[in-house]
């Protein structure tokens, strides 16, 4: 099956199954590949897994 | 091209050969889906419907043109998307019904990136192919099939329709409406499938262009059931921060004790002071929102404090185990901002971490207490902690291997902690107990929770966690409202329970309810806490560390079925069931659990992608962006919202091409009476799979692997039944009291015997203590000098050693095992409880002065069986007693009859470890029942009913295992005598001589016309087993084990029997005439009419089954009266004779043929021993190896028993006919078995899917048939029962006229 990486607000990022509607809140970055390839982009994009309210209240 | 019809026959049979594997896995994966054949009883046809809507209909007569063909592919495409949303795997496999050709196989696998348009093109060219290739021959098409289930689509054909005789269901595509037809499936599952059918059709063709990831399955009013009312929960405050909470609290309660360990003790002005003062100190460090503080140090009141004071700081609480080794910790520690440890715990020596001591930093502390009024402390250390900030990280172990830390936030921790206090009953003066490592997340409720609520948090010590009658103890002094255990120390404290009715009183008294949780609870389990423990509440909770520990919880009743609910979704979380494609399933189908809402967790702090991977958009959420975490565990909705959960996604195993459920393999194996605790594993070595089941045992049983495998064997298929049963003193467990599965793979892989020099015990104590030892950890001795560890104890088997240990007086705790590990240390501390309070349990046994005597093969092979209630197993018979009879008299005769035959007093039970009989002195009791209003219509049902108390009233170790009722019936009727006994001790035979010598008696008033008794069944019993030691040789094994089982044809492909409630009783009974000509025939061709019906029975199957050759195999039922010895007369011993053993019966094309029944006579006539040889063989033979290879023969499906002429059925006035002459008749007449009681319980697991018993009664040839209604269709019983019928008419030579009635 193929996924697409997806962000919502938070800046939370998880994968989607790509042949399945978008559920609300979430978009894509454009990122798209097996399992394994999209957690991999993940791991490069998404290093701080606070979520962005926590982080902009910490800085 | 040079074709010819056979040569294009040919083309189809390669056809359908070479996609034989693909349509066999694809008939296995149907199967699944529909949900399984082994709670399914085949009833009346269940018919469902669904509407399709004017829309649907419109656009099928569109697509299709109304052509059948196409509307079949439209239906068929429908279904096999549905059967991918019920869980199938890959493609299925369904047969074709109108227009396409009855019984054609299909194989449909939907892609969910496909389009519904591509689909159906694919389905059609599938539909093509099929037809094309419809000609091949019957013997080829059904070996295409695999599955236990098959489920027909037709588009043209009779909607009412029965499914076919191999169709478990039928689906079926009308102009207007979906039908589903089914008698084995239930009704609401046919009703989701029909919905489902519709649903998709509606949508795939409103919109074709619709990829099949889209479409669901549910209807709006399932769709709404499962994803909105299931999670509507009631309101719940949630909103105020702890460190409110807290001060709340200890503003309202200063001096009321918040927290206590066996030492410390502190009111909550101590707590908020103290834990205002650590705050202090970690702000001074730099502690704040979102930095962690490594708490490194055993738990302890003082600990609490300490966490408790992490969270007023705002940093986040991480407990590390100081235990734990130093690499793993320090990697865990990497981002910990502050440590506290002790001096015992080292660091390495560098970051800028600050380090702070727990003794210095209470002494502290103690020394500057902190303020605890609300304004001051706000003042001191500023706003508590955001909803969002991170409030703990707990790590769980990752499947890779590197521990995964699982962040959870304020607002999940305060909802869970509001959860609670309702759910649990914490409030002011209660005591909560505090039993879980820190590291495990159970522990946070426990430790956090009961403050907010002004209870007193209780930490209760290591050893008493695991002692249970300290464990006991202490919940009677502290009154703990509640208690919450992982299901193995449930089941330990239960076996205390059970040993200490005064313990079990005692809490029973005070404890309010017992939450379960952590790892699944059994059924059984729950049953035995409702038994032990009425009235404490049982409580089941579930949730993963990564969503706030809990996420459903409810009550637990003691009839659960084999998988437990998990309760209903929890206040603010919301839970979802789904399929591969992440859609709804409807309730009672199983899915992947997936949990959303207030308590989804952060993710796994420091790792993004791990995160990413396992916390998914939850695409339910009314809120948009919203997360959902995947579980990872299987579960399904009961219709009332609660929570099945079977076991794990990733558990899941493919063995040989099959999808194997690992929990569902051991919720089978748990289910055995004998079995705490089972964990399946799959062993890959050599490339050989095999299944590994490790079991815990209940206390005081002691199954073979053989038993515990057989007893599986009647609830799953073959291929999941496992190979290997290892008993185990206890699971190993992870730090947090999981199961290691790891370890338990190392354990298979390397099981070894401690060799240690023997030192043989030297007092009377010693030499007891071992014997326990010995029995606890199953070795055959252990010396006082073996260590306990060593020999393979672990804190489990040391809580079995000391229960024991009382049972026989001799006073131990638990951690005397542990801390001295020897016999010999152990026996310094043992205290022998004085005698005049001895444990009641001791008291001798009553005839314990007789010498047990073993069992016999009929007997053991009984108990082999390990039914749930071995006691209710019985066999009863109900006379007319033809003259007024005073219950004295009856009484007289019945213990006149008992005196003569031992058996009706025995008592079997475990003697040293082994199953033995011994005879008591007293007599079987009477009952007398009085009747004499009970109006005609009701008599027989309540004369049976009456019969059925005796029988559920017999004991087989206590006694008795023989009762008589008397039933005083209306004036005008004769009173009936009702005797009931076990049949472990009685077979049909010893009725005969029951029946004659009771009448007699009667009619004598005493035993002088009777002949005296020969040998005693005991004495046989003594017999085999010497003989068996003496001669093994000349007992014939080889015959058994060269034999070629494999040509047997199964009778079915599933190895569930059923229970004997679900049996199905076909009666067919030829007239006298044609018996008499039976009879006959069989004398002129010099065979017996028990070799005649054997030949006829291979014939009749051989047309049921449509096999083209090939061997049946029977096991074969004798009457075991052998004369093996000279000495010995058995012609009036009551007991327990027969014999049982598999025979390989050939299928024979012509029963009529004389020269193949003298083949199959001569056959018969070579079983060695009539198969004695075998059952003395397999259940006596000094060689376990012997004997496990002989119960390792594959196990038939079909049991043949010929009663012969049983004499007592038609017992009219018996009475010592031998020289009877001119004596008056016997009162006894008119005997009944059909009303004499139920004489097995209904869930008692049935021994084969099929019983034959053929008899003669009355002159009649009467074929009396038990089918596991589970297993068989109405139609397939039928079908055999005239295929037998058929084959016996046709072994005899046709006469004038034979009218056969069947009943």
């Amino acid at each position: 099956m193929t996924y697409t990486v997806v962000v919502n607000a938070e800046e939370q990022y998880s994968i989607w199954p790509e042949v399945k509607a978008l559920p609300n809140g979430w978009r894509t970055i454009g990122f798209s590949g097996g399992r394994e390839e999209c957690l991999a982009h993940v791991a490069v994009v998404w290093t701080d897994i606070r979520p962005k309210s926590v982080m902009t209240a910490a800085s | 091209m040079n074709t010819t019809i056979d040569v294009t026959g040919l083309a189809s049979r390669e056809f359908w050969l070479r996609h034989r594997d693909d349509l066999r896995a694809g008939s296995v994966a149907t199967a699944q889906a529909l949900g399984g054949s082994y709670d399914a009883t085949p009833g009346d046809l269940t018919t469902a419907r669904a509407a399709l809507t004017p829309a649907t209909r419109a656009a099928l007569i569109r697509v299709t043109g109304g052509r059948p063909l196409l509307l079949w592919v439209s239906a068929a495409a429908a279904t096999a998307l549905v059967l991918r949303r019920f869980g199938a795997e890959g493609a299925v496999t369904l047969l074709a019904g109108a227009p396409l050709g009855q019984g054609l196989p299909a194989l449909l696998g939907p892609d969910p990136a496909a389009t519904f348009r591509e689909w159906l093109g694919t389905v059609r060219s599938v539909a093509a192919q099929v037809l094309e290739n419809g000609d091949a021959d019957a013997g080829t098409l059904q070996s295409l099939l695999q599955g236990d289930l098959t489920f027909t689509v037709d588009a043209a054909g009779d909607p009412a329709a029965e499914p076919g005789a191999e169709a478990a269901a039928a689906l079926h595509l009308g102009a207007e409406e979906i039908t589903v037809t089914s008698r084995l499936l239930p009704a609401e599952r046919l009703s989701a499938l029909a919905t489902g059918v519709a649903s998709v059709l509606e949508q795939g063709l409103a919109d074709p262009d619709r990829r099949l990831a889209d479409l669901g399955v549910l209807d709006e009013t399932t769709r709404h059931q499962v994803l909105v009312a299931f999670n509507e929960t009631a309101p719940l405050d949630n909103g105020r921060p702890y460190r409110d909470l807290l001060l709340a609290q200890a503003a309202q309660r200063p001096d009321a004790v918040a927290i206590h360990d066996e030492t410390d003790s502190f009111t909550y002005r101590q707590l908020c002071s103290y834990a205002t003062a650590v705050a202090l100190r970690l702000r001074e460090a730099g502690v704040g929102p979102e930095s962690q503080v490594a708490l490194v140090a055993p738990r302890s009141a003082w600990f609490l404090v300490m966490a408790v004071g992490v969270l007023f700081s705002g940093g986040v609480y991480v407990p590390l185990d100081p235990a734990m080794p130093a690499g793993r910790r320090d990697r865990l520690m990497r981002d910990a901002h502050v440590v506290v440890a002790g001096t015992e715990v080292e660091l390495p020596q560098e970051s800028g971490t600050t380090r702070l001591f727990p003794q210095h930093l209470r002494e502290e502390v103690e020394s500057a207490p902190g303020p605890y009024s609300p304004e001051t402390v706000q003042e001191l250390l500023g706003p508590p902690a955001a909803p969002a900030d991170l409030a703990y990280i707990i790590f769980t172990s990752g499947s890779t291997g590197t521990p995964k830390g699982a962040g959870v936030e304020h607002h999940s921790l305060l909802n869970l902690l509001a959860t609670r206090l309702p759910d649990y009953g914490l409030r002011p003066g209660v005591e909560v107990p505090q039993t879980a490592p820190l590291t495990f997340d159970l522990s946070i409720w426990q430790m956090f929770a009961g403050l907010t609520a002004g209870s007193t948090v209780c930490v209760v010590p290591d050893d008493v966690v695991r002692d249970p009658a300290a464990l006991a103890a202490m919940a009677v002094e502290h009154r703990f409202g509640c208690l919450a255990l992982v299901p193995t120390f449930v089941a330990v404290l239960l076996d205390h329970f059970e040993d200490a009715p005064d313990s079990a009183a005692a809490v029973r008294a005070t404890l309010g309810r017992l939450i379960a949780t952590g790892e699944p609870l059994s059924g059984e389990l729950a049953r035995r806490w409702h038994a032990v423990m009425p009235g404490v509440e049982l409580l089941n909770a579930y949730g993963p560390a990564e969503v706030a520990d809990d996420s459903t919880g409810g009550p637990v009743t003691a009839d659960e079925g084999m998988y437990t609910s998990v309760g209903k979704v929890l206040p603010n979380v919301r839970v979802h069931v789904l399929d591969a494609d992440l859609h709804p399933v409807p309730p009672g189908v199983t899915g992947q659990v997936y949990i959303g809402g207030e308590s989804v967790g952060r993710g796994y702090v420091g790792q993004p992608a791990l995160t990413a991977g396992a916390f998914l958009p939850d695409p339910f959420s009314a809120e948009p962006g919203q997360r959902m975490y995947r579980t990872g565990d299987l579960g399904r909705w009961r219709t009332n919202g609660s929570v099945e959960l079977l076991g794990r996604a990733d558990n899941q195993v493919k063995l040989r091409g099959r999808r194997v459920e690992l929990g569902e393999i051991e919720h089978a194996v748990e289910s055995c009476p004998q079995v705490a605790r089972a964990i399946v594993e799959l062993l890959k070595d050599d490339g050989l799979e095999r299944l590994v089941a490790f079991v815990t045992l209940t206390p005081g049983s002691a199954p073979t692997a053989e038993q515990i495998k057989e007893f599986v064997a009647g609830r799953l298929p073959a291929y999941m039944v496992p190979n290997e049963v290892l008993t185990i003193g206890e699971l190993p467990r992870n730090r947090n009291g999981k199961v290691d599965r790891k370890a338990l793979r190392v354990r298979a892989a390397e099981r070894t015997v401690p060799t240690a020099a023997y030192t043989a015990p030297r007092t009377p104590l010693e030499a007891e203590l071992c014997e326990l030892w010995a029995t606890c950890l199953r070795l055959e001795r252990v010396g006082v000098t073996d260590d306990f560890f060593a020999l393979g104890g672990d804190s489990i088997t040391g809580i079995r050693i000391v229960q024991a240990a009382g049972r026989r007086g001799i006073e131990l705790r638990p951690r005397h095992v542990l801390e001295h590990r020897t016999v010999e240390g152990l026996a310094t501390v043992a205290r022998r409880r004085a005698a005049d309070d001895a444990d009641p349990r001791a008291a001798a046994h009553p005839g314990a002065d007789r010498s047990p005597a073993p069992l016999t093969p009929a007997q053991l092979a009984f108990f082999a069986r390990g039914v749930p209630r071995p006691d209710y197993w019985n066999h009863g018979v109900l006379y007319a007693v033809r003259r007024p009879v005073t219950t004295e008299e009856v009484e007289r005769a019945v213990h006149l009859l008992a005196e003569r035959h031992a058996m009706l007093r025995a008592r079997i039970a475990p003697v040293d470890g082994a199953l033995a009989q011994t005879v008591s002195d007293v007599p079987p009791p009477v009952t007398e029942f009085d009747l004499r209003e009970v109006a005609a219509d009701a008599l027989e049902s309540r004369m049976h009913a009456s019969a059925t108390e005796l029988h559920a009233a017999l004991d087989l170790g206590a006694g008795p295992v023989c009762r008589a009722g008397l039933l005083r019936l209306p004036d005008g009727l004769h009173d009936r005598l009702v005797m009931i006994v076990h049949h472990a001790v009685v077979d049909l035979y010893s009725w005969n001589v029951i029946t004659e010598e009771l009448s007699t008696i009667l009619r004598d008033g005493g035993t002088a016309a009777l002949d005296p008794v020969g040998t005693p069944y005991t004495e046989w019993a003594r017999r085999l087993v010497e003989f068996v030691r003496g001669e093994p040789e000349s007992l014939n094994a080889e015959y058994w084990l060269t034999r070629d089982w494999s040509r047997c044809v199964p009778v079915t492909d599933t190895r569930a029997q059923g229970v004997e409630g679900n049996t199905q009783e076909r009666t067919f009974t030829f007239d006298k005439a044609w018996t008499r000509r039976f009879v006959a025939g069989a004398a002129s061709s010099g065979l017996t009419v028990y070799e005649y019906l054997l030949t006829a029975l291979g014939a009749g199957f051989k047309k049921w089954l449509g096999a083209p050759s090939g061997d049946l195999q029977v096991q074969l039922g004798g009457h075991g009266r052998e004369d093996l010895f000279d000495d010995v007369d058995l012609s009036r011993t009551v007991g327990f004779f027969n014999t049982a053993y598999p025979f390989a019966l050939p299928m024979l094309t012509d029963p009529a043929d004389g020269r193949q029944a003298r083949a199959v006579a001569d056959l018969i006539r070579n079983i060695p021993g009539r198969g004695l040889d075998h059952d003395l063989l397999r259940h006596l033979h000094p060689d376990p190896g012997l004997r496990a290879r002989l119960a390792a023969l594959p196990v038939p499906q079909v049991l043949f028993n010929y009663w012969g002429e049983p004499g007592y059925l038609h017992a009219d006035g018996d009475g010592g006919d031998g020289d009877g002459a001119g004596r008056t008749p016997g009162p006894l007449g008119d005997v009944r078995i059909d009303i004499s009681g139920d004489d097995r319980p209904r869930d008692m697991p049935r021994p084969f899917p099929i019983e034959i018993y053929p008899s003669v009664v009355d002159g009649c040839l009467t074929i009396l048939w038990r089918f596991s209604g589970e297993v068989f269709t109405a139609a397939r019983m039928s079908a055999l029962v005239e295929s037998y019928a058929e084959a016996l008419r046709a072994s005899v030579p046709p006469a004038n006229s034979s009218a056969e009635e069947t009943i």
